[in-house]
């Protein structure tokens, strides 16, 4: 019983094998979908109404039409001294996509190696299980002396942050090929490198884009964290400095961009895996 | 037992590249302190009066935040899974915020509750709710129906059938949410306490990079490492072995 590499990925496998509930067709999935954004709407149109009743504090829940004002603000005039609200994204995107290409870079093949030969597991194993445990966030100010207050710093935490979560779930996804597949294909002759490409790797994809999603969403977590220490340009920075000038609705605003463009990279990720593996119908965990 | 020597064999590993690090000079000692004197850091700091305050502070901040986001965060998961209206009215809010990463809610929280002990105990509560509301929800979604007909057929009752069915039948997927809500909690805890505290574990750390003590800094990070490690390690074997024995299919490392 002792967790290692492995048990957070049998975790995951425990949640997304669960069969779905009901089977819906697919008009009633957008009847659904309208109706969810219907509501959502029914509920800022109630936020709406009651700050301009006065029952909200505007300082604590501006109003929607605010945070929407606030939105042509930052796109018009930029928030703090005129940085542009595409300047932020940018800046954000760019680190995490440099950050999140070189984990996936240095994570999948050392995983692939290591998950290929059990003795390199079992002397990595440890190693990797408390590297994932480290809160990369703690990392930071070592990484700041190490490669300066500038972009280098905050690439590395993130490179730092995937890099577990992609090699481990790698590792997982060549351990755990189906032993079937692996006889089967012995049994058929193959050679060791067929077997390699042609039966191990095509059967790791799944759970390596699964370590590759998670590994984005870390990511995204501590980009935005660090941009909050020490920074001006970066979505974290900029709800920071919006919370500092008593903004609320820019920090709002921040917020819901940060969410929309996680949600908008997961998506692209989605794309990815199902244009790579069609054979494999993604089994998005919601 | 083999475990066992792996570990050895893996701690002896970091050490010797490190040592090999400092031996190299890849670094200056002063940013790149010798494993010795990171323990020395840790021996200094721990004869040190804050240290103790530090811990206590950290681990009081995380147990609150954590329990309000887990019981919230279950209570949650079996309305939406369970009451339709629930689910209509409040799903797609979830949706929307789910995708906001926690600490992308320090400066709100803030805003709302003020730099002192509330602002923390939210961040930590709203990172734990949200894992472990989502995976109580799929749990109720995915519990087999023929498991409540049976129930109602016994005339169980119909508020018998939360405490007897529904609970013990999601709780694999209870523990799953649990399980990756405190490793976030403790992440949150760390981000909270470096952006905006004037104690705590996260504190110590950056107050340690201010002082250029690069060898406290590392030993926090250290620190902070095993607390997950061995937590992560306790809850497996603790709730995993003994709560979910008896349930089929369960196999965890």
């Amino acid at each position: 019983m002792v967790p290692s590499a492995d048990s957070a990925v049998a975790d995951a496998d425990l949640v997304k094998t669960r069969p779905k509930p009901t089977k819906q067709s697919r008009f009633t999935e957008v009847r659904g979908q309208m109706l969810a954004i219907l509501i959502l709407c029914g509920w800022v149109a109630l936020w709406e109404a009651l700050s301009r009743l006065g029952l909200l504090n505007p300082f604590f829940f501006p109003r929607p039409s605010k945070i929407a004002m606030a939105a042509v603000e930052l796109a018009s005039d930029g928030f703090p001294d005129g940085i542009l609200v595409e300047v932020h994204i940018l800046a954000t995107l760019k680190r995490v996509v440099c950050g999140f290409l070189l984990a996936a870079g240095l994570g999948v093949p050392l995983g692939i190696i290591i998950g290929y030969m059990p003795a390199l597991d079992r002397i990595f194993s440890n190693i990797i299980t408390f590297g994932r445990s480290i809160a990369a966030i703690s990392i930071l100010p070592l990484f700041i002396a190490w490669f300066g207050i500038g972009e280098a710093s905050k690439i590395a935490l993130i490179t730092f942050a995937a890099f577990w979560v992609s090699i481990t779930y790698t590792i997982a996804g060549v351990k755990f090929v189906d032993p079937v597949l692996l006889r089967a294909a012995r049994s058929m002759d193959c050679s060791t490198s067929t077997i390699f490409w042609s039966v191990i790797l095509p059967a790791a994809l799944p759970r390596i884009f699964a370590g590759l999603k998670l590994s984005l969403g870390v990511a995204f977590l501590v980009i935005v964290a660090s941009e909050m220490i020490a920074t001006v340009e970066g979505l974290g920075a900029l709800i920071q400095e919006a919370r500092t000038s008593f903004r609320t609705d820019i920090t709002m605003l921040g917020m819901l961009i940060i969410g929309v463009l996680g949600y908008g990279l997961a998506c692209l990720l989605d794309v990815a895996e199902h244009r790579l593996m069609p054979w494999y119908k993604s089994m998005r965990a919601r | 037992m083999i475990r066992r020597s792996g570990a050895l064999a893996s701690i002896a590993l970091v050490l010797l590249a490190w040592m090999l690090s400092n031996w190299l000079e890849l670094a200056p000692r002063l940013l790149l302190p010798t494993p010795w004197d990171v323990l020395g850091a840790g021996w200094a700091e721990a004869k040190g009066g804050r240290f103790i305050d530090d811990i206590s502070v950290s681990l009081l901040r995380l147990s609150a935040g954590f329990a309000i986001g887990a019981i919230t965060g279950v209570l949650a998961g079996i309305a939406l899974g369970w009451l339709t209206l629930a689910r209509q009215a409040l799903l797609p809010v979830v949706e929307v915020l789910r995708p906001i990463p926690p600490l992308a809610w320090i400066p709100l929280s803030i805003i709302w509750f003020g730099i002192g002990e509330p602002s923390k105990l939210f961040l930590i509560a709203l990172t734990g709710f949200f894992p472990i509301a989502i995976s109580t929800f799929r749990g109720v979604q995915g519990i087999e129906p023929v498991l409540i007909r049976a129930a109602q057929s016994m005339d169980i009752g119909r508020w018998m059938v939360m405490p007897r069915v529904i609970l013990p039948a999601c709780m694999p997927d209870i523990t799953t949410g649990l399980r990756v809500g405190w490793t976030l909690s403790i992440a949150a805890l760390v981000g909270a306490e470096m952006i905006a505290a004037r104690s705590g574990v996260g504190f110590m750390i950056m107050d340690a990079m201010n002082n250029g003590r690069f060898d406290t800094v590392i030993f926090g990070i250290l620190l902070l490492g095993l607390f997950s490690v061995s937590t992560d390690y306790l809850f497996s074997s603790l709730l995993i072995g003994r709560v979910l024995r008896w349930h089929a299919g369960i196999e965890m490392a």
